[in-house]
């Protein structure tokens, strides 16, 4: 088999929830070494959460969301307070290109693993830490999940209804996601720096900055233009595109399809494809962007009425055949189950619970979303290990001891 | 200190989807050229826009996304214009494009050709739907669509209303920051081995790998989530004086009560059993009752002084800034967040800077993207100086 791109790589995990784990599984897809460290006490909160029902343990079985994001990575379970336990986590650093954390500037103290600790240990370690609003600063020590991120950084005010004053709420965790994409950029960068010049780093990563850094064409807007545009529902945010909007299909309550058109020539395909005699897309209301962005509101209605006879699908596939950009709004059993074009891809990739009674056979992961040289992912993946799966492996086989100092270490509590 | 990608060498070509990409290359120190159709880059043409005093229209996405490029126009559809861009990509190690599948081939410019030439040229196709596949072909003109496709559209919004985009293109951006991973990781192995690769990046792929959660909650629960019930309360939001407020319980229910009642607030209608459960819960789950407490909390504080207050008491709170407030937000401020950037024709601008601050590294967020074709005559004569 060819080598994976990153199989020289070896990272030390103490990540948790989210961000970190995401971007720590995108690394162990592509080959590298990830030793993931928890504690029976302080195990990664997301083995909890998305918990089929009846499981009593997420130490040894996490939620779906856990597994998605820590497959593949081998596991172990440190008490980094005991002699034995400090001393597998040194050699371990010693043997790693990066360590990766997620905590607050007082754990790091207290646990003496802040980045002046760790370049003692190996002078060339690449240390980074991502926390929700950087390691210093007047609210670096906030209590920040992703909800209270995307408030901070303006993406909440952003999402709503056209005509309410009230943005939408609650909306999926994006802000960890955009962080956990910055912690791969940013450890990346920090190996080249360390191929070139043999010095490693530490790396403050703010997530809270790394959500900023998508809104800056909405900073110089507002800078230039100093207009509130409030929320626009899913019209177009700078009046770029008309029609743009989500409109509704035949079929059950809750079919929807999405339709952009931005240039005057998709405007012509359009007209052409939904109203070939021009009996409405010819009226001088709808002859320009700026008139169709005036004459908004009859203009989906207009399209609506097209929309509600034909299902989504049909939409979609007479539309894009026209030229014109639309697609149906898929649920997530859409995706996983009826979307021909991510089965054609062969983008799911299987995993296997075998210890489960409760949870189907097999269960579909996502996938790397590109393809190396036409490659993808592993078929077939296995769950997530369990917690300290992998102690006495990475302890005997990969640091060397021998099973004596193990069993000493152990009775220690050095592993739990 | 020196730039991590000092040296690296960019194309980019044409379209949104790279530029964010692009612009972490060039703050880290690569030469990324654009390259853009003679007259510019269609996202010169995409809003939000900025009036000059001349009347013209400058594309704020454009400026703000392309940062620290290069600018050579060239017309790919002609022979000329083929055997320039072949040139320089021989010189290149990585080439970023987002063209409909099949278009790089139509003018003989597609990875199996150029790799004759540079055999360690990494290639970089950001499309909607990749490369291969029935909707391959399908285009996406907005985020929108991929939105629809993949994205979390179908469980965000209020039922008897449409689903809800996320919207300013960020869909897009994100996933541009999927193709610099594999670009990166491409290229760790690329300079040992001297083997470059193609990348088929796919932005409803992206979108999918953020709603993990909805993909579990379909195959186990049998449901995904869907829209908001329509009498279901908002989650999260406060009122407050000039805003809002975003709170979150966050499994600390007591302490929550606590701040109702140090604000002179009657708890007694939170002693019932289906509360208690709040305790635990990490997620916003509000009915009518808990909001209007909350809203009778926030009367009291503007939404600043709201989450100041709450995070005093080691509760999760937040501002909800709008683009307005967020430039003046004290915490991104101290911390430099937002850079100058004098740009030639806007005057003097705050920027975000870069996400992240490396201990032994440079990175470049403040030079203005480029006039269209403002390094044709550098980049020509470079290519002379080889020939």
């Amino acid at each position: 088999m060819e080598r994976l791109p990153l199989q020289d790589m070896t990272i030390l995990d103490l990540t948790w929830v989210i961000a970190g784990p995401m971007a720590t599984r995108l690394f162990s897809d592509l080959g590298a070494k990830v030793i993931k460290v928890e504690s029976r006490k302080s195990f990664d909160v997301l083995r909890s959460g998305c918990q089929r029902k009846g499981n009593k343990d997420p130490r040894k079985e996490g939620g779906w969301a856990y597994n998605d994001f820590n497959h593949g990575k081998l596991d172990i379970s440190l008490n980094l307070k005991s002699e034995k336990g400090r001393e597998v986590f040194e050699e371990l650093v010693r043997i790693s290109d990066i360590v990766v954390s997620n905590f607050g500037a007082a754990a790091f103290k207290k646990l003496r693993i802040t980045y002046d600790d760790l370049k003692e240990i190996k002078p060339e370690i690449i240390v980074l830490n991502a926390s929700g609003l950087g390691d210093w600063g007047p609210y670096s020590s906030f209590v920040t999940f992703a909800p209270i991120l995307q408030s901070m950084t303006g993406i909440e005010s952003i999402v709503g209804y056209e005509g309410e004053e009230e943005p939408y709420g609650s909306y999926p965790p994006i802000a960890d996601y955009m962080g956990g994409l910055a912690v791969c950029n940013y450890l990346f960068a920090a190996v080249e720096h360390r191929d070139r010049t043999g010095e490693g780093q530490f790396i403050d990563l703010s997530q809270g900055e790394g959500a900023v850094s998508y809104l800056g064409h909405v900073l110089l807007d507002w800078q230039l233009n100093k207009i509130k545009r409030g929320l626009k529902g899913n019209h177009h945010y700078s009046d770029g595109a008309a029609p743009h909007n989500v409109y509704k299909c035949a079929g059950k309550e809750g079919k929807w399809c999405a339709i952009a058109v931005t240039t005057e020539e998709e405007w012509k395909a359009f007209a052409r494809a939904v109203d070939p005699s021009g009996s409405w897309t010819g009226s001088d209301k709808f002859e320009s962007l700026g008139k169709r962005i005036e004459n908004q509101k009859e203009l989906d209605e207009r399209v609506e009425e097209w929309t509600k006879l034909r299902s989504r699908e049909e939409a979609a596939r007479i539309l894009q055949r026209a030229g014109v950009s639309c697609a149906p709004v898929q649920s997530a059993e859409d995706v996983l189950y009826s979307d021909e074009h991510l089965r054609a891809r062969e983008y799911f990739r299987e995993m296997r619970f075998p210890c489960s009674e409760k949870l189907p056979e097999s269960f579909l992961v996502n996938d790397l979303p590109f393809r190396i040289d036409g490659k993808t992912g592993e078929r077939g993946v296995s769950p997530a290990p369990e917690m300290g799966a992998h102690t006495e492996y990475v302890v005997m086989s990969l640091l060397g001891k021998s099973r004596e100092w193990y069993d000493a270490a152990a009775a220690e509590e050095a592993f739990v | 200190m020196n730039f991590p990608y000092e040296g690296l060498k960019v194309l980019e070509l044409e379209g949104a989807a790279g530029m964010y990409c692009g612009k972490m290359l060039s703050a880290w120190g690569a030469e990324v050229i654009k390259i853009e159709r003679p007259g510019g880059d269609i996202c010169r043409r995409r809003g939000p826009f900025a009036t000059t005093a001349a009347g013209e229209k400058v594309s704020l996405t454009f400026e703000y996304f392309n940062t620290g490029k290069k600018s050579v126009t060239l017309d790919m559809s002609c022979a000329e214009g083929q055997s320039v861009f072949k040139e320089l990509a021989s010189q290149s190690d990585v080439v970023i494009e987002s063209f409909a599948p099949g278009q790089m081939k139509k003018w003989g410019l597609d990875y199996e050709t150029l790799k004759e030439h540079a055999p360690a040229l990494i290639m970089l196709s950001i499309t909607p739907f990749g490369q291969t596949g029935p909707h391959s072909a399908w285009k996406a003109s907005t985020d929108l669509i991929v939105d629809a496709m993949g994205g979390p559209m179908a469980e965000v919004g209020v039922e008897g209303k449409a689903p809800l985009h996320l919207g300013y293109d960020i869909l897009s951006f994100m996933s541009g920051m999927y193709g610099l991973f594999a670009i990166q990781a491409t290229y760790h192995k690329t300079k040992k081995s001297g083997v470059g690769a193609h990348i088929d990046l796919s932005q409803q792929e992206c979108c999918l790998t953020w709603r993990n959660q909805a993909l579990g909650f379909a195959q186990i629960d049998e449901k995904s989530p869907r829209l908001r019930k329509a009498d279901a309360v908002r989650q999260g939001l406060v009122n407050c004086r000039d805003g809002f407020a975003f709170a979150m319980v966050g499994g600390k229910w007591q302490e929550t009560l606590d701040w109702f009642s140090d604000m002179g607030q009657d708890v007694s209608v939170f002693d019932a059993p289906m509360y208690r459960q709040h305790a635990a819960d990490m997620l916003t789950k509000w009915d009518a009752v808990l909001l209007e407490h909350y809203n009778m909390l926030g009367s009291n504080y503007t939404k600043t002084g709201m989450m100041l207050e709450g995070q005093k008491r080691k509760l999760a709170v937040g501002v909800v800034e709008s683009p307005d407030s967020l430039l003046l937000n004290e915490h991104f401020n101290a911390r430099g967040c937002f850079v100058d950037v004098s740009h030639p024709v806007l005057g003097r601008l705050k920027y975000p800077g870069e996400p992240a601050k490396m201990g032994r590294c440079r990175q470049l967020t403040n030079k203005p993207a480029p006039l269209v074709g403002e390094h044709n005559r550098v980049i020509i004569e470079r290519l002379r100086a080889v020939r």
